[in-house]
């Protein structure tokens, strides 16, 4: 009952937002509608061609009141439709967000696996190690890679393994030699070209994650729990599944609440490898004013971080009973 | 005599920066085969701080400078390698724990803590989970409501109650219980201490009672080490060392309990602030704040004495009578 409560906000809040991208663009300064028609009839074509134009990209009609515009937007959106992009004439808004998709996934999937496997590891050997150098070592380096921002990192990494070292390429999802598909050539390609970007995330991302797990697990390990589990004679396998499951869990909430994050986080790092993700797509569509596109990344954006906080919500309550939703 | 527990010369220092604090100085005592004594003393005489060291656990950054315990008349269960010390572990030698309300993986039913502690003894579950409920019942509590509670779930005397089932789950021969009964009612209290003095009767188990507070665990303790400042400074038969204490100390800590019966201004409490370990010179720990204080008790630190009265005490006042003992 409390889920479906919980749902159903998030999907007001989901609407909420994705209203507020369609107001935000209707907004602007130097009306974009006006703007974008214009420049259609000076392609040469008449008025009511551009205005049709516009109801085909933007699921609007141009010239009437605001709030009519918006039904009609909302129509369409509820039919799933996203409309079409502005610059790639007739490609429609969903296709391009469901090609760039899985690129985005996936790598962010293996980056962020990645960056907690790394940062969890790293995080109770600097908590077991505290009095020693080894674990000032790591808290420095975590720290220094946490704060480094993403697109300085990839540029880093960029200039280091393609133009220093011809290891990796520079730039793509694929070899031009490959068909995309279920097959070994392809998905070999793919994971070449994904490395990269892929370290870049976790070179990201890992250092937080090493200063939580450390303070976490440092924090665990003076709980009387502990103590009083060892003088009950538990053997040592056992004290380390009751310190892993108490120290993982307070970085449950920041990896669902990342999962979402990461979205936006990728514009830097897909730019910087031309990647063809979702971030790329966004930083394109922004650079060449392709507001249908804009809008359908901001939902997208939107919705992933409202569905991954609820997940993160629901499942949370699950890992830890003293939490009731 | 069977002695089950021997402890010699214990002292155990906690570094401090550059100060070194002595939170147990160089305390010895035995307990036999089904006996029951306390250690009495005010907070910070360092009193959980010896039951830690009863399992080589003592907390960060506490080190066991020096001493020896011998279980059984067994070796120096300190230089044991941990194999053999987590035998003695739970199965010999069982704790309740004073902070008894975050001594259970809050993660966990009680059911599944109970599973664990059998299956790291080689215990069956289905035996232990029998056993559990027994004693459960016998501490007032529902058996099957707690075993599938989860810690949260229970409230501050139901955990103390758990904690006690659970130091009793492998029948232990030892079991040091640090103030078991505070998070009770006095109701409780005098029912629980009831049921432990049974099973000790019962079984011929050795129980430590820790406590603050010897009125409470008069009734069920045979001997009592009257703690200050890390030191012994009295020990004795439980009814010699209430109704005629020797030492200052003892004196003022068994008068500042307030009677159930009469009247109040008989009530006298020590005089001064607890001691600051970090402040302790070469005399005897109690001289600040001792009423017949000497000049000899500033620098001479007093030895353990046999009195007369059964009673070994050490204080300067009693230099003149009966005679040194070893430790
Ligand atoms: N983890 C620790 N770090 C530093 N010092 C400690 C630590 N634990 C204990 N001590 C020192 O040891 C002294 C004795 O502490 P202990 O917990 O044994 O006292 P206690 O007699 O059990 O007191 P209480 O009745 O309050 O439980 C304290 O005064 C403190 O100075
Ligand atoms: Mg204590």
């Amino acid at each position: 009952m409390k889920y479906v409560y919980r749902s159903i906000v998030a999907l007001v809040m989901i609407f909420v937002i994705s209203s507020l991208t369609f107001f935000l663009v209707r907004l602007m300064p130097g009306d974009p509608i006006i703007f974008l028609e214009t420049q259609l009839e000076q392609k040469g074509m008449t008025a009511q061609q551009a205005a049709d134009q516009i109801q085909v990209m933007l699921n609007i009609i141009p010239h009437q009141p605001l709030l009519e515009q918006y039904r009609e937007w909302l129509v369409q959106l509820l039919h799933g439709n996203l409309g079409q992009s502005i610059q790639q004439t007739g490609v429609s808004v969903r296709k391009l967000i469901f090609n760039a998709l899985p690129w985005t996934l996936i790598t962010v999937a293996i980056g962020l696996l990645g960056s907690y496997v790394i940062g969890i590891v790293l995080g109770v050997v600097s908590a077991y190690l505290r009095r020693s150098w080894v674990s000032s070592l790591i808290d420095n380096v975590g720290s220094v890679a946490h704060a480094v921002p993403a697109f300085v990192t990839g540029i880093a990494l960029l200039y280091l393994f393609t133009v220093v070292w011809h290891v990796f390429p520079s730039g793509g999802a694929y070899g031009i030699t490959v068909t995309p598909g279920f097959n070994l050539p392809f998905i070999l390609s793919f994971l070449y070209h994904m490395i990269l970007p892929g370290f870049t995330y976790v070179l990201t991302t890992f250092g937080s994650v090493t200063l939580s797990m450390k303070s976490s697990t440092i924090t665990t390990l003076n709980e009387d729990f502990m103590m009083a589990a060892r003088i009950r004679g538990l053997p040592k396998s056992k004290l380390m599944q009751y310190l892993g499951s108490n120290s993982i869990l307070p970085l449950f909430t920041g990896f669902m609440i990342s999962l979402g994050v990461l979205f936006s986080g990728s514009i830097f790092i897909e730019q910087t490898f031309q990647f063809p993700g979702i971030g790329n797509l966004l930083a394109t569509a922004v650079n060449s004013r392709d507001y249908p596109v804009m809008e359908g990344c901001f939902m997208l954006t939107i919705a992933t971080v409202i569905v991954a906080n609820l997940l993160a919500d629901v499942l949370y309550a699950k890992l830890d009973p003293r939490i009731n939703v | 005599m069977n002695e089950v527990l021997s402890v010699r010369g214990l002292t155990i220092v906690f570094p401090m920066g550059h100060r070194t604090i002595r939170a147990v100085d160089n305390v010895s005592f035995s307990i036999a085969k089904g006996e029951s004594i306390a250690l009495v003393g005010e907070s910070g005489s360092g009193k959980s701080t010896i039951a830690f060291a009863l399992f080589n656990n003592v907390p960060q950054p506490g080190i066991i400078e020096s001493g020896e315990i011998r279980y059984f008349q067994g070796g120096n269960f300190l230089e044991m390698g941990q194999a053999s010390q987590r035998q003695v572990f739970w199965e010999k030698v069982s704790m309740v724990f004073q902070a008894a309300q975050n001594t259970l993986n809050p993660l966990l039913r009680i059911r599944r803590q109970v599973e664990d502690i059998a299956q790291a003894h080689h215990v069956n579950k289905k035996v232990a989970i029998d056993k559990a409920r027994e004693l459960l019942s016998t501490m007032y509590l529902d058996p099957t409501r707690v075993l599938d509670a989860y810690p949260h779930e229970l409230s501050g005397g139901m955990k103390q109650r758990v904690s006690i089932a659970l130091a009793l789950l492998l029948d232990p021969e030892i079991i040091v219980l640090d103030e078991p009964t505070t998070a009770l009612d006095v109701i409780s209290q005098a029912s629980v201490l009831k049921i432990l003095n049974e099973i000790r009767r019962q079984r011929n188990i050795s129980l430590i009672f820790i406590t603050h507070d010897i009125s409470v665990i008069s009734q069920v303790v045979d001997r009592v080490l009257v703690m200050y400042a890390g030191s012994v400074v009295e020990s004795g038969l439980v009814q010699k060392i209430v109704r005629d204490p020797s030492h200052p100390y003892a004196k003022g800590l068994i008068g500042s309990i307030p009677p159930l019966v009469g009247d109040l201004s008989d009530v006298h409490g020590l005089r001064g602030n607890p001691v600051n370990l970090l402040s302790l010179s070469g005399g005897c720990p109690f001289a600040d704040r001792c009423p017949d204080v000497m000049t000899r008790c500033r620098t001479d630190r007093p030895l353990m004495r046999q009195l007369s009265t059964g009673n070994a005490v050490a204080c300067h006042l009693y230099d003149a009578e009966g005679e040194e003992v070893r430790t």
